[in-house]
């Protein structure tokens, strides 16, 4: 009953739940949140010192590699599923209690999440479970090919079919949609982490030089390409000479960035064409006319669609607003919760 | 979708003219591509979209492309082609196309659950329950109105008789109503006592004088219990019998009856009544008549 009553004082959330950055989507609001899916942990003095959550989101990350001793920076979300529960409870809390202004009534709103189309039931489980642990009072899980593509404004309610390719940040997903269902969907564990990775290996074998997630991730997103492309770039790159042990300098080209991410996105291009093997022939026909729609925040590695165009010989488009695609139609499900309620899953 | 419909080119042609910002994203498009020396082959190579869709976009013919966001990415990816700015091109875009209503508008459906086995057996089941309800409460009303007519067990066998009652009264009718009394009554003078027992309880007696009979009749002025047995040792009757009640046996004689309340029970054996007195030992009379 007072959950009934709470509900009036409390607006209803999506939330992408990523691995890089979390979004909320605010009913009547829009995106009123995106962060950085990090937390910064104190470890309080004294011998029965208790643990304190320092800073979440933004403030956080810029703590990532930075820490002293008493503080630990830490992603709680990996491969898009939840790798330390309690701490992705606790920061889901902060982050609703940061979007809620309402401070009479704890807040206890319906919450649609988005999860990996190949997480386990215990995956999602756990995402449910810290939902409600954070306050919701209903959570409705949706997966996040479907979400991407709604958000993508796809047709998605049309008998016809529509891929996505959704690129975050812990994984990739892929899905095949008409009707409002999924006809196919895929997902590997490959995604903006995987490339921050590949890179600094690169760096590591080839120049001796030791360089930290958030060097990698600027230089990703400063000459990374997935694309021969015309232009070489060159960044500039600090790290710790493994050698010598010492902070050195150095300059990369993006050529070598590509080299560097070959891995990774072969990867995805496999998941995208066992896609199009599996999908059914009328619907890998409208795919073929239309395109395959690139979201999530791979969608912004330069020439990632031109790689997607070379290798499927398909019409690949960008999304608007890539980054945002999963959390808007997060949000636009959650509108019409109840009269679409066979787009989320029941497990 | 409208615009995957080529009829409505030429409706649809019109209204987007009207639409049409002065600056058109299909000439601007062309005009950039020729002046980078590039066929509609080679986008076609770059784009891997048909050549028919992007003369479509050049020339501004949105119904022959598919929906609002792959136009938008069709644009954007052609602009990054040719070196443009995307941003005015994606904002000259028609707005119909740029708001796609049919995402999530939810399709006219007709929404009749289809007609399962489990769902037949269901209105089965709710077509049986409703039997059987309808089968308790007839019978538990058939009950009710039997433990009713329990109380006047003979009545519905004497129907007759007792339409006859009145008229018994009346000499006119009275030998056509003792006809249809005498097969079960052996005498005919059974009428007589009905006067007699009338007066103390008018409203019980007539059907039970109706009912006269038997060969053996007993009217209580007390409650009594009696016990009747007939030639085979069966019981015909083993009850207590209300004050002012009466009742009327048949059987083959002799009969061997106990009689508690003997002072109080009168005893007709084929119509003559007997004297208990003779065999009532304290209250309670044992005899047999034959």
């Amino acid at each position: 009953m007072f959950g009934l009553f709470n509900g009036y004082f409390s607006n209803d959330l999506a939330i992408d739940l990523g691995t890089a950055n979390t979004l909320i989507w605010l009913r009547g609001q829009g995106i009123v949140l995106d962060e950085p899916s990090v937390v910064a942990i104190r470890q309080e003095g004294g011998p029965n010192g208790k643990k304190v959550i320092q800073q979440v989101g933004l403030a956080a990350k810029q703590m990532l590699g930075r820490t002293p001793g008493n503080i630990t920076a830490i992603r709680p979300m990996k491969d898009g599923v939840i790798a330390d529960f309690t701490v992705t409870e606790q920061m889901l809390k902060q982050f609703i209690k940061k979007v809620h202004k309402s401070s009479i009534f704890s807040p206890s709103p319906r919450i649609v999440i988005c999860v990996p189309c190949g997480s386990t039931q215990v995956e999602r489980r756990a995402i449910r479970e810290s939902a409600f642990g954070a306050g919701a009072r209903r959570v409705e899980l949706i997966e996040e090919p479907m979400a991407a593509a709604i958000g993508a404004d796809l047709p998605v309610e049309e008998a016809t079919g529509s891929m996505v390719v959704d690129i975050g940040g812990g994984t990739t997903e892929v899905g095949v949609i008409s009707l409002g269902g999924a006809v196919y969907s895929g997902s590997v564990r490959v995604g903006g982490d995987k490339f921050d990775e590949a890179i600094i290996n690169y760096i590591r074998r080839n120049y001796g030089m030791l360089i930290g997630e958030t060097t990698a991730e600027q230089i990703k997103k400063e000459i990374g390409s997935a694309f021969p492309g015309s232009e070489v770039r060159e960044m500039e790159v600090k790290g710790r000479n493994l050698a010598e042990g010492v902070p050195r300098s150095f300059t990369i080209s993006s050529n070598e960035i590509l080299e560097a991410l070959t891995d990774p996105l072969n990867s995805i291009v496999s998941a995208v064409k066992t896609a199009l093997e599996q999908t059914p022939p009328e619907l890998g026909a409208d795919i073929a006319s239309k395109g395959m729609v690139l979201t999530g925040g791979g969608a912004l590695l330069r020439d990632i669609d031109r790689l997607l165009m070379e290798e499927t010989g398909l019409p690949v488009v960008i999304a608007d607003d890539p980054l945002t695609c999963v959390v808007r139609g997060s949000g636009k499900a959650l509108d019409r919760m109840d009269k679409f309620s066979s787009i989320f899953t029941s497990d | 979708m409208m615009n995957e419909q080529p009829d409505n080119v030429q409706e649809t042609n019109p209204a987007a003219a009207e639409n049409r910002p002065p600056f058109s994203i299909g000439a601007t498009l062309r005009e950039a591509r020729e002046g980078m020396g590039l066929s509609v082959h080679d986008v076609v190579n770059r784009l891997k979209f048909a050549p028919r869709q992007i003369k479509a976009l050049e020339d501004d013919d949105f119904a022959q492309l598919p929906e609002a966001a792959f136009v938008r990415g069709f644009v954007r990816s052609y602009a990054r082609l040719l070196q443009l700015d995307e941003a005015p091109l994606l904002a000259a875009l028609p707005d119909a196309h740029a708001q796609d209503k049919t995402a999530l508008a939810g399709r006219q459906s007709v929404e009749v659950p289809f007609p399962s086995v489990y769902s037949l057996r269901k209105s089965n089941i709710i077509w049986l329950s409703a039997a059987l309800i309808v089968a308790l409460a007839l019978g538990l009303f058939t009950w009710l109105y039997d433990k009713e007519e329990e109380k006047q067990p003979r009545v519905e066998s004497l129907a007759v008789p007792l339409a006859a009652v009145p008229v018994s009264a009346v000499p006119a009718v009275a030998p056509a109503a003792t006809p249809a009394a005498a097969p079960p009554a052996v005498t005919p003078p059974v009428p007589a006592p009905v006067p007699v027992a009338e007066p103390p309880h008018p409203k019980l007696l007539p059907p039970r004088a109706a009912a006269t009979p038997g060969m053996i009749r007993m009217t209580f002025d007390e409650d009594s219990w009696v016990e009747v047995k007939d030639k085979n040792g069966q019981v015909l009757m083993s009850q207590i019998n209300p004050a002012g009640s009466e009742q009327n046996l048949n059987g083959e004689p002799p009969f061997t009856l106990t009689i508690g309340h003997a002072g109080g029970v009168k005893l007709y054996y084929k119509g003559k009544p007997v004297d208990l007195a003779p065999n009532t030992n304290v209250d309670v009379a044992h005899l047999t008549l034959e």
